[in-house]
């Protein structure tokens, strides 16, 4: 199969979707990988890099959308290529349809097949393509809360850890998932006071079994939220419901009672967000600031750290990507239950119950199209 | 004693050198303190909580030199202030005049008594008012190594700790001291993996014993930093030689032989720093770049973080004020030998070494004032 890899046009995206060592592997595989200019060159991979691997580098995107049965991002298609997808041809990226109603109409009408890095499930239930991602954004979310409490950058002054003999800061993880727990390892190394509220009790258990002593683990409610709120220096947003809109846990009423300074990381903006008062925000302007607390809410944290983030995606992606170049779309998913799993718009059908539900389209079980 | 607590004027430091409870402890011994008009403001505290706790708020500068015997502040005297300083005036703050000709001579002239904070020194050879500042530097120095890691902020573009199947970074630490030792704590909880490079071998297997197993020693050497420093995402300098200017341990020429997108973080930027290369920033342009290293070098790091620093130097300070101000300069020291070690300039005479020697002052011993 001729497998494209694009280069990332969103702003401030420095990522790329499968390094040289991915093209090695896929040409051992009998592939063969078509890599655009300069794509890797934001996580440090040079074109001659890929041509040793055995690429060919080609110059534009149509070129790629044009000779590649399997187009990969990282990040969804944007406007500029919404003509440049044609009928039948994979598009495997993330895709985050849930919050993108234009790109899931131009995804139904192009016919593609478009699998979503973000809906691959395993069958414990855990997310294979977002969990290298989520320990990314995760550790991230501290190293920003920390930042942000600085004065100059409008936060209420004090240093996450404290000091022997000064009371250090508080953190409050809503979501004891990967993000959740990532962040948390981090504030509690740090020597905060984090707090992380779960609704699964069995998680909140096995984390009360491997966090350390300074981790405290409340069972998640509204009362439990508007209570802790109140006290915390960092509040990050950590939840994630797969494919579909993140609730808002956080109100504007709870917002006011919080610590003038306080910062909000929300790591779950690029599904929504879930503060109420979350709007997407970019590296090059990552904050504002609603009744004086500070929003930290960029839609592509890992985005800053291209070379950690590259890595950790492209370990995930590949076998899965070496599997659907091997077997073609149908078989892989016939076979596997994870990459089916991943099928949101396939031939014109929204197979991905979560999106449907957003924007209220039909749902055609994926099985009907196999 | 009337005691005077200035308002802070340097750009950005918001930090206030005593806090209401301050005031209550220094008028249980009998002494009457004037505190400037919103002088704790920046800090969380208003002239309110100084009232109740029996302070006099005044507004103007003059009136707090005109009537105070000893002056309080945490930053040295700036040029606008040095005809205001009298011949019967104790001034008590950091000074760092082995860095600031022009001020050390406006002291000698103007006959007063000079206590630094940060020569004060205990028998054990530590310094107790610049340890809270080192407390809450050493921890921010990694918080500002992991930012600008960020390729947005300038840096390489990764993340400090890593995440699982992704290479953590590497962050070398130039001084075991009391920052050296902070900034490694905080680091290794993070993950990274850590150097810390030390020249006293007794300091050395201290921090054996107590460190993580992410944290590894090594015995200082030109040889050691150069061979280091290729490998370092985030290189601290955290080296302190009390009262004298900081020797500069990684040359221009290692910064040629670093990593591009690395970072520089001298914390030792207050004492002239101890790379080559460092310029002191502010914390509103706290970076800049050279030979593709982001260095990161602001003069007053705790300053960002108020609230914890002015809780951490006031829990230190506050005793000593207190000695001084309830037996006078002379008693004090005769009695008190970290006191003594605290005079730097007293009656137009430099009384401390590294002063003396940085600028090619005749040197008195304080003793001889007695």
């Amino acid at each position: 199969m001729d497998v494209g890899i694009l280069k990332e046009i969103k702003a401030e995206e420095n990522r790329v979707c499968m390094t040289p060592a991915g093209v090695e592997v896929m040409k051992q595989n009998g592939h063969t990988v078509l890599v655009e200019k300069n794509a890797g060159s934001g996580s440090g991979f040079s074109d001659d890099a890929y041509i040793n691997a055995g690429a060919e580098i080609v110059n534009t995107p149509a070129e790629i959308f044009d000779r590649a049965e399997m187009v990969m991002h990282v990040k969804e298609p944007l406007p500029a290529e919404y003509e440049l997808i044609r009928e039948d041809q994979i598009v495997f990226t993330y895709l985050h349809l849930a919050a993108a109603e234009e790109l899931t109409h131009v995804l139904i009408k192009s016919g593609s097949i478009n699998i979503a890095y973000e809906t691959i499930q395993k069958q414990d239930g855990s997310l294979p393509l977002l969990t290298p991602m989520s320990e990314v954004a995760g550790r991230m979310a501290i190293q920003q809360g920390a930042k942000y409490l600085e004065m100059a950058q409008g936060g209420h002054g004090i240093l996450l850890g404290g000091v022997p003999g000064v009371d250090p800061g508080s953190v409050l993880v809503i979501g004891g998932g990967v993000v959740g727990t990532h962040a948390a390892k981090m504030a509690c190394g740090l020597g905060a006071k984090v707090y992380i509220l779960d609704m699964d009790l069995d998680r909140l258990r096995y984390l009360s079994d491997i966090m350390p002593s300074n981790c405290f683990l409340i069972m998640a409610s509204p009362a439990t939220v508007r209570k802790l709120v109140k006290e915390a220096d960092v509040v990050v947003g950590a939840v994630l419901i797969p494919g579909a809109k993140a609730p808002k846990l956080v109100t504007r009423e709870m917002l006011r009672t919080m610590k003038k300074g306080a910062v909000l990381v929300d790591v779950a903006i690029d599904q929504g967000g879930c503060f109420e008062t979350s709007k997407a925000t970019t590296h090059s302007k990552p904050t504002y600031v609603v009744d004086g607390v500070v929003h930290y809410c960029v839609a592509n944290m890992p985005g800053a750290v291209p070379k950690t983030s590259t890595m950790a995606l492209t370990n995930a992606t590949l076998p899965y990507a070496v599997e659907i170049a091997n077997k073609g779309w149908r078989k892989a998913m016939r076979e596997n239950n994870e990459i089916k799993l991943g099928a949101n718009v396939v031939k014109g059908k929204v197979t991905y119950k979560g999106v449907a539900d957003a924007f209220d389209l039909e749902l055609t079980p994926i099985d009907n199209l196999l | 004693m009337k005691i005077g607590i200035l308002k802070e004027v340097k750009a950005e430091e918001n930090r206030v050198s005593m806090t209401p409870v301050g005031v209550e402890v220094m008028k249980q011994s009998g002494h009457t303190v004037l505190v400037e008009k919103n002088a704790g403001a920046g800090s969380g505290f208003d002239d309110e909580a100084y009232v109740k706790a029996g302070a006099e708020v005044v507004s103007a500068t003059e009136d707090i030199f005109d009537r105070c015997e000893m002056i309080m502040r945490v930053k040295e005297p700036q040029p606008s202030e040095y005809k205001l300083i009298q011949e019967r005036h104790i001034f008590f703050n950091y000074l760092h005049l082995a860095v600031a000709e022009e001020l050390a001579q406006a002291l000698i002239k103007s006959n007063s008594v000079c206590i630094a904070y940060e020569t004060i020194q205990k028998a054990d050879g530590s310094l107790p008012l610049l340890t809270p500042m080192s407390e809450v530097a050493g921890p921010m120095a990694v918080q500002e190594g992991a930012k600008y890691l960020e390729m947005a902020q300038g840096g390489k573009g990764i993340l400090l700790g890593g995440v699982p199947g992704v290479e953590p970074g590497t962050v070398l630490i130039i001084g075991g001291g009391v920052v050296g030792i902070n900034a490694a704590r905080k680091a290794c909880g993070l993950g990274a993996k850590v150097y810390i490079v030390e020249a006293n071998l007794e300091r050395l297997r201290y921090l054996s014993d107590v460190m993580p197993k992410n944290c590894f020693l090594v015995m200082s050497s030109p040889a050691a930093i150069r061979e280091l420093v290729q490998i370092a995402d985030v290189t601290i300098g955290s080296v302190l030689v009390p009262g004298s200017k900081t020797p500069k341990f990684v040359t221009r020429e290692m910064v040629k032989t670093m990593r591009t997108g690395s970072v520089l973080v001298d914390v030792a930027i207050d004492q002239g720093g101890c790379f080559e290369t460092s310029k002191e920033t502010t914390h509103s342009n706290p970076t800049y770049t050279v030979d593709g290293i982001v260095h990161y070098a602001v003069s007053n790091m705790a300053g960002a973080v108020p609230k914890t620093s002015t809780l951490a130097l006031t829990n230190a300070t506050l005793p000593y004020a207190v000695e001084i101000a309830n037996k006078g300069w002379q008693k004090a020291m005769r009695e008190n030998p970290e006191i003594k070690l605290g005079a730097n300039v007293v009656k137009g005479w430099v009384t401390y070494k590294g002063v003396a020697e940085a600028f090619g002052f005749e040197y008195a011993p304080v003793d001889s004032l007695l």
